[in-house]
Formats: C-alpha cells, sequence, structure tokens
C-alpha cells in the first residue's frame, strides 16, 4: 500500500444470521479523497461502514488503516488512530447540550475542559451552528442534528471521515450549504466515503462512486460512468417487468 | 450564576456546620449523621449513574468498608483512621469482582448482578465465622478518642462525616465537569456512539465503578466506628444500603450533581420519622407511607426532585420560560444542566 492510501479493504464478507449482508467487498481510497457509496435500502452500505468504523468485525477479508491492519481493533481504537463516522439514524448526546456534544470527542486527546470547549465552539462556527451552543442536544431540528453529528465526527481530527446520510432529509437549499462544506473538509486532507440516496448531489462531491447491490459491488468508478451504467439504472430504479 | 451557585453552597457549608451550635439534642444530631452517611453513599453510587448505570449492591462495598475497618481495629490493632483508608482499597478492589458484569450486562442485567453480589458478601459475612464472627457481629471497643474515632456525644461523629460528605461532593462534582464526567454522560445517552469517537468506554466504566465503591467503602469504615457494631444483617443490608442509596438518588435525580444530595437530605429524616411516628399498633404503616410518598414523588417530578423543582421555577419566572437553553457549564453546580442530564438519564 503506498503512502497516498489511506484505507484499505480487502474482500470483507458479513453475514447476519441469513442473511449475508457485505459479500467480498473490496475498496482502496487515496489520501483527500471523496468516495459515494450508493444503492438501494439493504444494498448493504450502512453494514460496510460498520465493518470499516469497527461496530463490526468481518467474516472474512481484511481492513488496513493508515499503513496498519485494523481488521480486529474496536471502534474507539480506530477512532483514536483516526477514523470518523456519523450515524445514519443520528445519535446526539441527550442530557448534553450542542457544546458539550462536540467537546466529547475533544476530551478523548485532551483533558483540559476549557480548551475542549473552546475548539468545539469554532468547530461549531465553521458549520455555522455557533448559535445552538448551548441548546440541549435533543431539541434540534434534523438539520441541525445532522450538522452536530459532522461536527462531532470532525472533532474526533479525523483523517477519514464516514458519513453516513448526512444528505438524507435536508431540503434542497440545506443540501446545496452542506456540500461547499463537505469539499472544504475533504481539502484539508481528510478522506471520505459518503454513503448518500441522492445521487446527483454524490456525484457533484464524488470522485470515484461504489454501487452495493445486495451486498456485493455492482460498479466501481468514475461518477459520470456510474450513473449512466444500465445495471445501476436498473438497480437503483428498479428492472421493468 | 457562578458566583450565586458559589455563595449557596458556601451558605449551605455554613449552615451544616452550625448545627451542632443550634442543637445538642442527641437524637436530631444522630439523624443528621444518618443523612450525611447517606449523602455519602448516595453521592458515591451516582458517579456510577452519571454514566447510566444503575447499582442495586452498593451494600456490598459498605459492608466491605465495614468489616475492614472492625476486623483492622479489633484483631489486628490498626488505627481505625488507616483502617478507613484499607477499607477505600479493599471495597474498590471488591468492585473489580463485578467487573466482568459491568462490561457484559446491560441496564437492569447488572443491576440484578449486583444485587446478588451484595446479597453473596452478606451470605459469606455469615459463614466466615473465624473473620467477621458470623451473624453475633464485631463490636469495636469502648476506648475513646479522636485517634480511635470514638466519642462520647455525637458532635464529633458529625464533623467528621461532614467533612467526609464534603470530599465525596467534591470529588463528585470534580469528576462531574471534568473529562471523565463528560464521557461518562455521553456514555449514558448512547454508548454505542461515544465509543465511535475514541472513548474506551470498559475502562471509563471500571474507573466509575472503582471510585464509586471506594468512596462508599469509607462510609461504609465510618459508620461502623460510629455504630460500634457490625454484623452482616445491617452492613450488608440491600434494604439499607443497596435500595436506600439507589433510592435517594433516583428521588433527587439520578445522574445531577445535587440530586443525591437532595434525596438523601430529604428521605433519611422522612423514613426515620415514619419509623419513630408509627411504632407500636401501628407498626408496618411507616413503610406505606413512605412507599406512597415515593410514588407521588416518582409521579409528580419523574426527573427527581432536583429537576422538579427547576421546572417549578421556570414556571414562576416567566422571562426565563421563552428560551429553552441549557446554561453555560462553566460552574461548579448548574442545577439547570443537570435537569437536562436527568431527562436524559430516562432514555
Amino acid at each position: 500500500m503506498t503512502n497516498a492510501t489511506i484505507l484499505k479493504v480487502e474482500g470483507v464478507s458479513k453475514r447476519f444470521g441469513g442473511v449475508q449482508a457485505v459479500s467480498d467487498v473490496s475498496l482502496t481510497l487515496q489520501h483527500g479523497e471523496i468516495v459515494g457509496l450508493i444503492g438501494a435500502n439493504g444494498a448493504g452500505k450502512t453494514s460496510f461502514f460498520n465493518l470499516i468504523s469497527g461496530m463490526h468485525y468481518p467474516d472474512a477479508g481484511s481492513v488496513a488503516f493508515a499503513g496498519g491492519d485494523i481488521t480486529r481493533l474496536d471502534p474507539a481504537s480506530r477512532a483514536r488512530r483516526g477514523i470518523g463516522r456519523t450515524f445514519q439514524v443520528v445519535r446526539p448526546f441527550t442530557g448534553m447540550t450542542v457544546a458539550e456534544n462536540v467537546m466529547v470527542p475533544l476530551l478523548v486527546n485532551d483533558s483540559s475542559v476549557r480548551r475542549a470547549r473552546l475548539r468545539a465552539m469554532e468547530l461549531l462556527d465553521e458549520l455555522s451552528i455557533a448559535d445552538l451552543a448551548k441548546k440541549p442536544a435533543e431539541g434540534l431540528t434534523l438539520a441541525q442534528r445532522k450538522r452536530v453529528e459532522v461536527a462531532r465526527a470532525l472533532a474526533t481530527g479525523p483523517k477519514l471521515l464516514l458519513l453516513d446520510e448526512v444528505l438524507a432529509g435536508l431540503n434542497s437549499r440545506e443540501v446545496i450549504d452542506v456540500l461547499p462544506f463537505i469539499k472544504k473538509v475533504r481539502d484539508r486532507g481528510v478522506s471520505i466515503l459518503m454513503i448518500e440516496h441522492l445521487v446527483s448531489a454524490v456525484m457533484e462531491v464524488s470522485d470515484r462512486m461504489m454501487v452495493l447491490d445486495r451486498g456485493s459491488v455492482l460498479v466501481h468508478g468514475l461518477p459520470a460512468d456510474v450513473v449512466s451504467d444500465p445495471r445501476v439504472i436498473a438497480a437503483y430504479l428498479g428492472e421493468e417487468d | 450564576m457562578k458566583k450565586k451557585s458559589l455563595i449557596w453552597t458556601l451558605g449551605l457549608v455554613a449552615a451544616a456546620g452550625l448545627v451542632p451550635v443550634f442543637t445538642s439534642d442527641q437524637y436530631i444530631l444522630h439523624v443528621c449523621v444518618m443523612i450525611l452517611i447517606y449523602v455519602g453513599v448516595t453521592v458515591a453510587w451516582n458517579i456510577l449513574a452519571f454514566g447510566g448505570i444503575l447499582s442495586l449492591g452498593h451494600a456490598a462495598f459498605f459492608g466491605i468498608g465495614s468489616y475492614t475497618v472492625a476486623i483492622l481495629y479489633v484483631k489486628m490493632d490498626v488505627n481505625p483512621w488507616l483502617g478507613i483508608l484499607a477499607a477505600m482499597v479493599t471495597a474498590a478492589l471488591g468492585s473489580l469482582l463485578l467487573a466482568v458484569p459491568l462490561l457484559r450486562l446491560r441496564g437492569p442485567f447488572f443491576a440484578l448482578a449486583t444485587l446478588a453480589f451484595a446479597e453473596s458478601l452478606r451470605l459469606i459475612a455469615i459463614y466466615a465465622v473465624p473473620l467477621t464472627n458470623g451473624s453475633v457481629g464485631i463490636t469495636t471497643p469502648p476506648t475513646q478518642g479522636f485517634a480511635l474515632i470514638s466519642f462520647s456525644s455525637r458532635e464529633p461523629y458529625y464533623y467528621i462525616v461532614l467533612a467526609m460528605a464534603l470530599i465525596a461532593i467534591g470529588i463528585s462534582i470534580w469528576i462531574y465537569y471534568s473529562k471523565m464526567g463528560y464521557h461518562l454522560r455521553a456514555s449514558a445517552s448512547d454508548d454505542e456512539a461515544v465509543r465511535a469517537l475514541g472513548v474506551r468506554t470498559p475502562r471509563l466504566k471500571l474507573a466509575a465503578l472503582v471510585i464509586s465503591a471506594a468512596l462508599t467503602g469509607a462510609f461504609g469504615a465510618f459508620a461502623a466506628m460510629y455504630l460500634f457494631v457490625i454484623d452482616p444483617e445491617t452492613n450488608f443490608s440491600t434494604p439499607l444500603y443497596s435500595i436506600q442509596p439507589a433510592l435517594n438518588g433516583i428521588i433527587g435525580g439520578m445522574g445531577t450533581v445535587a440530586g443525591p444530595i437532595v434525596g438523601a437530605i430529604v428521605m433519611t429524616p422522612l423514613g426515620e420519622w415514619l419509623r419513630t411516628t408509627f411504632s407500636g399498633t401501628t407498626q408496618g404503616l411507616n413503610f406505606v407511607i413512605y412507599g406512597v410518598a415515593l410514588i407521588i414523588i416518582v409521579r409528580v417530578m419523574p426527573g427527581g426532585i432536583v429537576s422538579g423543582m427547576k421546572k417549578l421555577y421556570r414556571r414562576f419566572r416567566p422571562e426565563n420560560r421563552s428560551d429553552g437553553t441549557a446554561p453555560d457549564a462553566s460552574g461548579p453546580i448548574q442545577p439547570e444542566q443537570e435537569l437536562a442530564n436527568s431527562e436524559g438519564g430516562r432514555s
């Protein structure tokens, strides 16, 4: 694996009971690259994410990150190495303010609560939600909660950011607001793997796209090629009977 | 806000310090000592509750503390002050026996494991006669003096346990507003999400357990010296030292800083008063009333007394009502924030 390679997933598979959620999927991500992961519901996108972030361990295959094998590493250790993620269903820490939510990952490597608070405010400011800092995290709109989720993931100081449907549920105006931010994060040298249903949005920011169908890679390539591939259109829109 | 809560805190501490000046009634002082023992144990119990962990077995650590100081003092002639420190160590070590259930079991299942753990220790204390004198228990010698934590009046006991309770509260506040507190509170809300952010929750929970157990052990040791007699049915009592601290904490506001303190201060005299008032022919009625009181408090203030009071306060201060914001968390005690926390703790 070259120096520019940040993530190398080789032939991972995962079965849950009778369901083969992920089967023999490989993916390599370069430093500063954005890869869009699309596929129908149940195609195994989130399961694939979970194998990278450590929520699940693969039955077969391996995951290497920043030059080291992490196939059997727990989620916390992976996060410390530089894998940040958001959850498809946003999971704010209830009973804590927005700022405190963002302080949680900041306090992993720095015990100073004061510094964490300042840094959290900077991050919230970057995501244009500084005005929400003192609000309870549970009292936000979906769009706001998604931003908090992204701020929290960024606060881990990731080299690789896994974004699980951060655009879902946002209106078109909000989507337009978020896309430049994703590019901005990439420009700072963070590689991004994003699951998204909104194909047009993923196309706009992705360097490459991968389509999963029933746990396997259907197509993998440049965005323009992927979306015009007849197999993708069939999988996405359903084959006509 | 910060200044205001500091003034409040100092005022309350001063008031607590002056209790023996205003009364020399030994019974009232006894109740006050018991209140402070419960403040200590409940605050210690609550350190786990910061992380959303419910223990119903703190009698285990209390009893280990009691027996440690008593056995060391009576059988090995170790000074009881050192005994209290030793009790903290043995209680902490004992809590490590719960490490596996803590990390493997969720919610109510861990609570049941702690309950069983305390009961097992009670039985061991009954059967380990050479060490514990079995059901007969251990009686500490009557020799008095500050060095031996033994006095003819209640005042010195009161000041000692007040100092201990203040230290416990200080540790609790420090944890709540430190890195550990943030991580525990986040873990209480969503353990999986907090791990994905790089927090090593097993280590975090173990640390909370050990600190909680050590503090409880210290109060168990103090109670042993205060009550002279240490026996399995009392010092490993599930109702007294497992259920009661949990009740105090839940009633006051589980996982908040002020909740366990308020809970212990309200519930201890209530139980004591009911017990003495409804003795004789109406015996047992005290438990009925206590139970009804519990139901009412939980129904009226589901987040505990502290959050209930905050809601009430907000209702009568309409200018605070419109902004639903939680305050800046920089102050030592910020009850509004604890309100939010206690609400989160129920999910």
